[in-house]
């Protein structure tokens, strides 16, 4: 069989950092049919064990434990164990797609020799924010075809020496045996070591006081000086938003105007999303941050494979990788993951023609099921906004508080105090997933949140589903709406956007069930953690990802900000396209519909039947530019390869967010929509994101993050509420996750309160102190059973 | 009898009536079957279904406001109907679970329309030469006899008697009011769960057009004082039963527009589509001499424990309904507790008694074979438990509740597994899966009562 073409499944594979020397093994999920309400139960899968010296897989087995962490017998440390996932090959030979293999290479009179591999990644976060390319760490290999690992150094212009690198890892070509002829790529993350600037004891102790050298677990932490690589004259350490880098900083005079507006349009969303000089977090701090000038070992890239067939025909695949903490709720899927936003992409936002009512069905219950799950990590009382033993929830980190915050008004629970409780939401939700099963329509479907309500903050509008949960673009969270359209199709209601579509040719269909099998490939040997099916969905800003920004520069000849509708940068082939500049100006709609909402709340007039606009100060129109995952999925899905009609200010508007009037008050340029795969492949494009960039929003390092971001950003991936049970009042108990003693009595988060992590614990020892929860409790090991049911994709 | 008396009793009667009604209208919408014909029938059949659970659930919203007014008047508050000795008199048809037809639907629009709507059918229905408007002839002809020799009263007047009693300080005296059960009251925020119109865009006033799925509007009002709790009257009379005591002009249409248009469309098309199940008249579990006459038995064993089943869920539902009263006057209304988890359980039954109705009408009436035409189906019974009045203790409520879910989860394992030697019966995936949900949820609820029976126990644990 004449080998054709090429691809690498998965299309995306997260590997997930640890400092354990073995990797993870894997492991899938699975219902429990006689117990449809349990945690799904984690089942060992065949396992690889592989020969770092060769590279040859030595033998495979079926675990029957899954252990997330192990011991380092050196000094009694906790080691977390990495997810270390493999990269197939497959190819296109005798009209099917095969897994290629050393027999078929054999057959083409080619050798794995013959196979060439070549890896990208990088780390940008620290560019991202500095807006400096020399803060860019990146990391290549060679291109290669032995066995040997591959190291991912990443090297920078700003480090101490070109020498000084962070370890990303690495990757290695899985020497193929007769029993595991398969050609495959094994992508090792790094450790999860955090690195920063070079920095002379003396200067230290001026920067953290005493502190920084009692060593202490609570003191202030800072790299050992292997990882003390940054050099801190550069623009990362002490780098403040609103402060330029170049001049020194000493010497410049403070920004102003346009200018200053400039410097904060490098800002992230959440802001500062690194670690600071304390006092943290810089909130409640008079948003002074200054950064400590760290680096996380997370990244992502490109993993490219070539083969030259004898006839001089050159074929070639790519995939991407990337890096992030381990999944610590290994037995929940999460309400919105990668998965959904990525499969809202191939199919669309509706319904596909081609789905059958049950499989819309399944879709529907599935949804469900992962409420309940996800609600089962929420205090959903403090979340809701409840006091807490008679403490203000405006001292809370929740989304009511944010809200507040946000819009400049007084704080108020999303529904009644007396109802809002972890057990009894999470019963409802079980209750209406019984009666789905039964075969009823859902009946719920006006209470949930449509994409372009985000922003409703009546009473009305905050009680939609997902309650109490955040998304990308910082508004109350919204399903895809790929995902909603499956509840509104099983209710008979009409599907959102509404309006009229192309519907998708029977090629177009067979194009994206072909993405879809390939974006959930299982190849064998990973852990369904390194899927896309794990990771946090189009959240702010994730954890694996920041799927944000994937949609950048989905128009050709612009670079959007991540999270809004800013324009940063002027692709270089913009010129040629005829687009004009545009820095600085909004993208305030695309054809027919804005790019934004407004927020709205109750009218002091009428708090139940009418609303008014939130307008303040620094936000005078109230505001919010919408998540693009949402906002732009009928324009990708009817658009792609076509030009479409984008109004712009006049002008650049760097601070405040103008509104769209009409027509004539903005500047229509008509801009080419780019694809979002590589051709028929389920391979984010090339064209969309370099290496490190669908990193780069994310926080820096990681680590600050969890004690940051409260659990309405994440969930089950950064659990809140643990070891929950009922108390003899029939209400829910159970420990802050964060909380360092289990005892059962739920530390409400305080960034002040000895009893939760702090910062420096999680940079110093965040294998130790992040617990895994396998069915809602602390378990760093789980025995597992033999799979019974076909897992989940 | 005493006026305060008189309101409370005028009142159970209006609280029958509205779980009467409701009971009726959720039988009759599950009636349909919108899996069959084209798919535009189908759409259709759902919609008309839809609209009549958008009535049953605002009939719910008057059930519980009408137990606001019970506690505002030191009232017992009332989930029980058909055990009063006027249970008829302000009943505007007698109480009956049938299918939909073009008959029962002229019995909504007769029960919902404003008195004077009414007056003019039956001054029609005595002398068809009374000349009057198409709307009332079509009914007239479907009910107007029987509404001639039929008692006259409405539940408008029921509500015009109401608020006649309680308008009057002579009768019902301020000092007659209970303003401090205003917290214990049921809220809209507690039960409304969003059937309520969107408020107004900024800058306008008028609430923006609502899909289909959003159309309820279900009124829930807390009162503290006699003109509020006149208003709530006059709301729920305006919503539904009584145009003509509307306070001011909704945009929403009432209950009788709502039956009317259904009244159309339905006769015009719906009754030939067959998409109406085989239910029976008034359904029942009971065996040959205790069965009440004029219903119609559910004799196929699995149908049974289906059935049975419903009950029992029926039951919980009101029981709980029942105990949220109760415990409102015990918990803090400002922090999670008992009571709020009783009202999601409260939806949590409502959804199985949904669930089981689709179940139901998909299960045979009998075990007699399929004749050439539609076999007939069996169907939520609704049957009214023994008694609903609740044990003095609240432990004893709780080991009620326990009894409840021990019976529902045996009822759960004879249909799963099989009982008394009998084999199991052969379940859908659909219907097994619900099942083993269903005893799942009992299980973990079971536990948590008991725990919460352990802190009860305790010394001090037990309410006054």
């Amino acid at each position: 069989m004449k080998i054709k073409a090429l691809r690498i499944l998965p299309p995306i594979a997260i590997a997930r950092l640890g400092s354990a020397p073995e990797p993870l093994v894997n492991y899938s999920i699975e219902r429990d049919p006689e117990h449809p309400l349990d945690f799904h139960r984690i089942t060992g899968a065949p396992t690889f064990v592989v020969d770092p010296a060769s590279g040859e897989i030595m033998r495979a087995f079926t675990p029957d434990t899954v252990a997330f962490k192990d011991v380092n017998p050196a000094d009694g440390s906790e080691r977390i164990r990495p997810v270390a996932p493999f990269l197939e090959i497959w190819a296109l030979a005798g009209g099917q797609w095969v897994a290629l293999t050393t027999e078929l290479l054999r057959e083409n009179k080619l050798s794995p020799a013959d196979v060439h591999w070549q890896v990208t990644v990088a780390n940008r976060k620290v560019s991202r924010r500095t807006a400096d390319p020399h803060d860019e760490v990146s990391a290549a290999t060679p291109r290669f075809s032995n066995h040997e690992a591959q190291p991912l150094r990443g090297h920078c212009r700003n480090f101490i020496t070109p020498q000084a690198f962070i370890d990303f890892g690495r990757v290695q070509y899985i020497k193929p045996t007769a029993a595991h002829p398969e050609i495959r790529l094994r992508f090792t993350p790094g450790e999860g070591q955090i690195y920063g600037p070079k920095l002379s004891a003396q200067e230290l102790k001026k920067l953290y006081g005493d502190d920084v050298a009692s060593g202490t677990l609570d003191a202030v932490w800072h790299p050992p000086p292997e990882r003390a690589i940054y050099d801190p004259t550069k623009g990362w350490f002490k780098f403040e938003n609103d402060h330029p880098i170049e001049p020194p900083k000493h010497k410049a005079a403070p920004p102003t105007g346009v200018e200053l507006a400039r410097l904060q349009a490098r800002e992230t969303l959440p802001p500062s999303l690194y670690s600071i000089v304390p006092p943290g977090p810089c909130w409640l701090h008079d948003n002074v941050a200054v950064s400590r000038g760290y680096f996380d070992d997370t990244c992502d890239g490109l993993v490219e494979v070539s083969l030259r067939l004898p006839d001089g025909t050159d074929l070639g695949a790519a995939a991407r990788i990337c890096s992030g903490p381990p999944a610590v709720v290994p037995d929940t899927v999460f309400l919105r993951t990668l998965a959904d936003d990525l499969e809202q992409v191939i199919f669309g936002p509706w319904v596909p023609s081609d789905e059958t009512e049950e499989a819309t069905q399944e879709r529907a219950l599935d949804i469900v099921r992962r409420a309940f799950d996800t609600v089962r990590f929420l205090n959903v009382a403090v979340m809701n906004g409840n006091p807490v033993n008679g403490r203000r929830p405006l001292d809370f980190d929740t989304m009511p508080a944010e809200e507040a915050f946000d819009v400049m008004r007084l704080m108020r629970p999303v529904v009644p105090e007396r109802t809002a409780d972890t057990l009894m939401i999470m019963r409802l939700h079980q209750q209406v997933y019984a009666a789905l099963q039964a075969g009823a329509a859902p009946w719920f479907a006006h209470v949930l949140r449509l994409p372009t309500q985000v922003g409703d903050y009546t009473d009305h509008g905050r009680r939609k589903m997902p309650a109490m949960m955040c998304g990308a673009d910082g508004g109350y969270l919204a399903l895809t709406y790929r995902q909603i359209n499956a509840i509104l199709r099983c209710s008979g209601l009409p599907l959102q956007p509404a309006g009229a579509h192309q519907p998708p040719s029977p090629k177009q269909l067979l194009v994206a069930r072909n993405r879809f099998a390939d974006l959930h490939h299982v190849a064998q040997g990973n852990p369904v953690s390194s899927r896309v099916t794990m990771s946090v969905g189009n959240c702010t800003p994730g954890l694996e990802m920041d799927f944000r920004a994937v949609w950048r520069r989905i128009f050709a000849g612009i670079v959007l900000r991540e999270y809004d509708n800013l324009v940063m940068e002027m692709d270089p082939g913009a010129k040629a396209l005829g687009v004009p500049h545009l820095v600085g100006h909004r993208l305030l709609r695309v054809g027919n519909e804005n790019m934004y909402t407004q927020m709205i709340g109750p009218s002091p007039a009428d708090t139940r039947n009418r609303t008014t606009i939130l307008g303040y100060t620094g936000n005078p129109d109230a505001v919010l530019p919408l998540e693009w995952s949402n906002a732009l999925a009928r324009i990708l899905n009817q658009f792609v390869g076509k030009k479409v009609d984008c109004y712009f200010t006049k002008t650049p508007v760097w601070a405040q967010q103008p509104v769209w009037e009409n027509e004539a008050c903005a500047l229509k340029v008509t801009l080419t929509v780019r694809p979002f795969f590589e051709d028929g492949t389920a391979v984010i494009s090339r064209d969309l994101a370099q290496p490190g960039e669908l990193t780069q929003g994310l926080c820096s390092p990681w680590q600050n993050d969890y004690r940051e971001c409260s659990c309405y950003y994440w969930a089950s991936a950064r659990p809140d509420f643990v070891n929950v049970q009922s108390n003899e009042a029939g209400v829910s108990t159970g420990d802050n996750w964060m909380q360092k003693e289990r005892t059962g009595d739920y530390v409400p988060d305080d960034y002040q309160d000895s009893r939760l992590l702090n910062y420096d614990n999680l940079f110093r020892a965040w294998e130790k102190y992040l617990r895994f929860q396998v069915g809602g409790v602390d378990q760093n090991q789980t025995p597992c059973s033999s799979p019974q049911t076909p897992s989940l994709p | 009898m005493a006026w305060r008396d008189y309101l409370i009793m005028l009142l159970h009667v209006g609280a029958e009536i509205e779980h009467a009604l409701m009971v009726q209208y959720l039988y009759a919408a599950y009636s349909l079957d919108d899996q069959k014909g084209l798919p535009a029938q189908r759409r259709q059949v759902a919609e008309w279904r839809d609209l009549i659970l958008t009535v049953a659930k605002e009939e719910m919203g008057h059930l519980l406001t009408v137990q606001n007014l019970l506690c505002l008047v030191g009232g017992p508050v009332c989930f029980d109907r058909s055990h009063f000795p006027f249970d008829t008199v302000y009943l505007p048809f007698p109480f009956r679970l049938e299918p939909l037809s073009v008959t029962s639907v002229a019995w909504y629009v007769y029960a919902e329309a404003p008195q004077d709507w009414q007056v003019l059918l039956r001054a029609h229905s005595a002398q068809r030469r009374v000349r009057t408007t198409a709307d009332i002839t079509r009914v007239a002809k479907i009910v107007g006899s029987q509404v001639v020799t039929g008692h006259s009263h409405t539940v408008g007047q029921l509500y015009d008697r109401i608020i006649e009693v309680i308008s009057n300080p002579d009768w019902i005296s301020d000092a007659d009011f209970r303003p401090e059960t205003y917290a214990q009251q049921a809220s809209w925020d507690d039960w409304g769960r969003g059937y309520a119109p969107a408020p107004a865009a900024p800058g306008t006033v008028t609430p923006p057009r609502q899909g289909v799925g959003e159309r309820s509007n279900v009124l829930i009002m807390q009162m503290a004082t006699r003109t509020e709790a006149i208003a709530a009257l006059k709301e729920i009379g305006g919503q539904g039963e009584s145009a003509h005591l509307t306070l001011k002009q909704e945009q929403e249409p009432s209950h009788f527009d709502r039956f009317l248009h259904l009244l159309d469309q339905f006769s015009r098309h719906g009754h030939k589509w067959g998409v109406v199940h085989r239910v029976p008249v008034n359904p029942s579990t009971m065996g040959r001499n205790q069965r009440p006459p004029g219903s119609t038995a559910i004799s196929h064993p699995t149908s049974l424990l289906w059935a049975r089943l419903f009950n029992l869920r029926y039951r919980a539902l009101l029981n709980f309904l029942g105990l949220t009263f109760r415990l409102a006057r015990r918990v803090a209304p400002d922090e999670p507790n008992v009571r709020g988890a009783v009202m999601h359980r409260i939806f949590g039954e409502m959804y199985n008694i949904k669930a089981l109705s689709g179940i139901l009408v998909r299960q045979p009436l009998t075990k007699l074979k399929k004749s050439a035409t539609r076999a007939a189906c069996a169907a939520p019974p609704f049957e009214m438990p023994y008694s609903l009045e609740l044990p003095e203790s609240e432990a004893d409520c709780w080991r009620l509740h326990l009894d409840i879910l021990q019976s529902s989860m045996e009822l759960c394992g004879s249909l799963l597994r099989g009982h008394g030697g009998k084999q199991a019966p052969t379940l859908t995936p659909r219907e097994t899966s619900y099942l083993r949900t269903l005893e799942q949820l009992d299980q973990k609820s079971a536990e948590w009562m008991k725990q919460i029976i352990v802190g009860l126990n305790r010394p001090g644990g037990q309410p006054a």
